[in-house]
């Protein structure tokens, strides 16, 4: 198999943030460690789920349309590369989006995402030839007085502020995106409850005990209490913890609060694509182009409340409108 | 007046003719012989458990019939095949449970669709019946405890019969309210209004429904389960919990009930088979009755059903029309085979008339199976009343011998005979009507008698009857039967598209003189207007066209069949001894007439 050649190979690029820590100091990293929201038992499920925001279709097919309106092909592979992906740069614009919005949707949960764009110059220096994109690792975005900077280790910078320290971000290299108010705060209701939920965890292992017998406490009591406790206070989201917080109920609710969850990604989706399309702006600026980032064959978030409608008139089929919430096809 | 007429012998048949009622005593008298010790005990003291395992379930006379266990048992779950167990060992004591107080508990239970516990009690009630019935006669009151064994046989029964009825009515009662208000008021939180009416595991749903959406108001601040859905998962509940009843109601049926009256031929005692036969009969036809209504409460309850859902299934009836067919066949057969064996010299006005009773349902058996066009049910039929007919005019005779009014002895004792020539009619029009029947072996075995030894003084005896009975202004049990059978006729008739609309319409004029009068009709059949009227006039019927045109041609078939048959009849009369081995299907090209023959 013939090796792609690497579009950046021979260039200089402008990056400043720090992918990856070595030596980092206790500190560094328990402050790292709180702005992860993603860890506990149902904080993990919440971000998986959360994270596929567009569809995987069957076959070759990708299950929804992407296109960047007025790019050619030279500009549209340019793009592609510049888009951080895990393994290699991404075939598709489908396959971008859906990487870049399963990563966005992790970071989004503590707060703002944010992108570091590294230009690449050859060895004149004179005219950027290419870009990429950064994600700053969750929790290390900051700004000191009103200059954008990534929080690092001792070891990565002699810079700090009130014992903490920093690498200075060049601004107009700097973009953020987050989630619309009432969504964010939506999101952060959801994710305290999900952390109390996560507490409770290992609860019937402590309580039964070694003898493995504790008296008045019930498993199946207490499994209904943090469901109970976990619907109610995810009833923005409508994520139902993977069935856990839906097991006792019925099927039409379990549908419901597929479909409400399905809205909320709908809307968080929305943000991500607002970032990346904000990126490709500022970038096109540089570099001299206009692209627009249009998605298709993807439900809005009134078709959502539409289904709900549906649900509570009997206008659709139970199956129908559960393989809606799931981004399935419908059935043939 | 004839109807005025009383006596012992014709109450008894009187009372046959009109429904299968014992006049007898309750069970109470039993009592003394036969006394069980214990009470259902901890069987029953567990049914209470069930019936009050939901708190909307409000005590039931149920509860307050049976006797407690001495607690005991009280924290104890049971399982239906563990409650069984109990119940079979169970000991019964009968003077607590005499009469019909085991019928209304099994109509009270399954009017609440409990029939799973009515059936088990009507096991245990069977077995301990079926032990009376099956003992011998002890004591000096032998006769007494004879009449008791009949009552104990149909007692087996009559449970059942109450637990249809009984399942019938609380399911009529149940859609016949409206169900979708009635399920929101209780989901709503008001359940002292359903109490007794909806199933158990219905019930048991509306609970969870009520639970969860408690909870779904507790999470998302509203109910989110649509009504739509409810309303279809509560009609599902009641439909499947009937559909489960019905399946074990026809086991039980089926199963136990169905070999009482073999075994008790078995061991000779074929008048309770008889007596339980009849009950059965009672049974089968009030399921046959129900079975229409139960079709229409599924169809009422499948109308909740939704679409959206996606189930594919739905229960239903899990039976067909054959099942009380087969059943009534069943009791039929083991009847004609029991009628034999039933002859009395003459009725016992202390006992009941078993042979009186029987040789009525079978006759009117025949006559069911007739216009239904069970050709192999009705010659069955025919030939077991056929062969009894003689000996029941023999017996009537002797019972109402010392009536004041001779004309009377002889019009209750001629019913026998006349019912069989006119049951003969029907076979020869139902036959000609539908184009199969089983006229040619009703007609094989007149001529079998009327070639006989007897035939002549046999034919004459059967023409001098009809004309008796032509010649009689009076209203008679048989004459009230006779016209409830045309009625019957006109309705199998309309059932195959053939009805009137006009007034002077000779069809009911033409059946009703070739049913109850065949002497007139077939006197006048050759050359009345009547005949030449039916074969040459434009006919008034407003069915189809084609229906009435065949109906008709067959009809005008009919009439010169029987009136062949009529020369025939004048024939062998006419000639006697001479006319004895001639063929008989072969008719007679001459004309006649039997009652100036006769």
């Amino acid at each position: 198999m013939r090796r792609r050649p690497d579009r950046f190979e021979g260039l200089a690029g402008t990056r400043r943030s720090v992918a990856w820590f070595n030596d980092a100091d206790e500190a560094f990293m328990r402050r790292l460690a709180s702005a992860d929201s993603g860890s506990g038992f149902y904080r993990h499920m919440f971000a998986e789920d959360l994270s596929h925001l567009v569809p995987y279709d069957r076959g070759s097919r990708e299950g929804f349309g992407a296109e960047l309106r007025g790019a050619d092909d030279r500009l549209e592979r340019l793009i592609l590369d510049a888009i951080p992906m895990d393994y290699g740069p991404a075939r598709t614009v489908q396959d971008a989006v859906r990487h870049f919005s399963s990563t966005s949707s992790r970071h989004l949960l503590s707060g703002p995402a944010a992108l570091e764009i590294e230009y690449f110059h050859d060895q004149a220096g004179e005219m950027a030839q290419a870009f990429r994109l950064h994600f700053l690792p969750q929790g290390t975005f900051g700004r000191v007085n009103g200059v954008p900077v990534q929080w690092v280790p001792v070891s990565e910078s002699p810079l700090s502020r009130r014992g903490r320290h920093y690498i200075r971000l060049q601004p107009d290299h700097v973009t953020t995106f987050d989630l619309p108010k009432d969504v964010r705060r939506d999101l952060r209701g959801g994710l305290r409850a999900l952390v109390v939920a996560d507490r409770h965890q290992f609860a019937p292992t402590s309580l039964l005990g070694p003898s493995g017998a504790s008296r008045g406490f019930s498993v199946t009591d207490h499994r209904e209490m943090v469901a109970a406790y976990g619907r109610a206070h995810t009833r923005a989201l409508g994520w139902d913890g993977r069935g856990l917080f839906t097991e006792a109920m019925y099927e039409p609710y379990a549908i419901y609060r597929r479909l409400r969850f399905a809205r909320f990604q709908s809307l968080v989706l929305k943000s991500i694509v607002g970032g990346l399309q904000e990126a490709l702006d500022r970038v096109g600026n540089v570099l001299g182009f206009d692209v627009e980032l249009e998605l298709s064959g993807l439900p809005e978030p009134g078709d959502f409340d539409r289904a709900v409608d549906d649900l509570r008139m009997g206008s659709r089929s139970l199956l129908s409108l559960s393989r809606f919430s799931l981004g399935l096809p419908a059935q043939e | 007046m004839i109807a005025s007429f009383s006596s012992p012998a014709l109450a008894a048949w009187n009372a046959a003719s009109v429904a299968n009622r014992w006049p007898w005593g309750s069970l109470s008298r039993i009592a003394a012989t036969c006394v069980r010790k214990l009470p259902f005990g901890a069987m029953t003291n567990r049914i209470e458990k069930r019936l009050q395992r939901s708190p909307l379930f409000v005590e039931s006379e149920v509860v307050r019939f049976w006797r407690l266990a001495d607690g005991a048992d009280e924290d104890v779950s049971v399982d239906s095949d563990t409650l069984r167990e109990i119940a079979s060992r169970a000991v019964v004591e009968v003077s607590a449970l005499a009469s019909d107080a085991i019928a209304r508990i099994a109509y009270a239970m399954s009017s609440r669709m409990q029939i799973e516990e009515a059936l088990i009690l009507e096991r245990v009630w069977a077995n301990s019946v079926g032990e009376i019935s099956a003992s011998a006669s002890v004591g000096e009151d032998a006769q007494t405890y004879e009449l008791n064994k009949l009552a104990a046989a149909e007692q087996i029964v009559m449970p059942l019969i109450q637990s249809w009825l009984g399942f019938n009515a609380g399911l009529s009662s149940l859609v016949s309210r409206d169900l979708v208000a009635l399920f929101e008021r209780t989901l709503s939180g008001s359940p002292s209004d359903v109490s007794g009416v909806f199933p158990q595991p219905t019930l048991e749903l509306l609970e969870e429904l009520a639970e969860r959406s408690k909870k779904e108001k507790l999470s998302e601040g509203k109910i989110v389960t649509p009504e739509w859905w409810k309303h279809h998962m509560i009609a599902r509940s009641i439909t499947l919990h009937a559909h489960e009843c019905l399946i074990t109601f026809k086991a039980e049926v089926d199963g136990p009930l169905a070999s009482v009256a073999d075994a008790h031929m078995a061991r000779g005692a074929h008048d309770l088979a008889a007596v339980v036969a009849l009950a059965s009969l009672e049974l089968h036809h009030k399921i046959e009755f129900h079975l229409h209504r139960l079709r229409e409460i599924f169809r009422e309850l499948a109308a909740l059903r939704s679409p959206g859902v996606g189930e594919p299934a739905w229960p239903d009836v899990p039976f067909d029309d054959s099942w009380p067919v087969a059943l009534r066949r069943q009791a039929l057969s083991q009847l004609i085979a029991s009628l034999p064996h039933l002859r009395t010299e003459a009725h016992d006005p202390q006992r009941p008339d078993l042979y009186g009773q029987t040789f009525v349902r079978l006759f009117d058996a025949t006559f069911d199976a007739i216009l239904e066009g069970d050709r192999v049910l009705g010659v069955e039929l025919f030939r077991a009343v056929f062969l009894e007919a003689d000996r029941m005019r023999v017996r009537t005779a002797r019972d109402l011998s010392k009536h004041p009014d001779p004309m009377a002895t002889v019009a209750f004792a001629a019913e026998p005979t006349v019912g069989l020539m006119e049951l003969s009619g029907y076979a020869r029009l139902m036959q000609d009507v539908d184009g199969e029947g089983m006229w040619n072996e009703v007609r094989e075995t007149w001529d079998t008698v009327l070639a006989g030894d007897h035939g002549s003084e046999a034919a004459a005896t059967l023409v001098s009857h009809r004309s008796m009975l032509e010649s009689l202004f009076a209203l008679t049990p048989g004459s009230i039967s006779r016209t409830a059978r045309l009625q019957q006729l006109a309705r199998a008739l309309k059932a195959r598209g053939i009805e009137s609309t006009r007034w002077d319409d000779p069809l009911p004029r033409l059946t009703t003189v070739a049913m109850t009068r065949p002497a007139r009709y077939l006197r006048s059949s050759t050359s009345s207007p009547t005949a030449t009227w039916v074969s040459t006039t434009t006919l008034p019927i407003s069915s189809s066209s084609t229906t009435s045109l065949h109906f008709w041609r067959r009809m005008s078939n009919c009439l010169e069949e029987l009136s062949r048959c009529a020369n025939r009849s004048s024939t062998l009369l006419g000639a006697r001894r001479a006319t004895r081995h001639r063929p008989a299907a072969e008719p007679s090209a001459e004309g006649g007439n039997d009652e100036t023959a006769s």
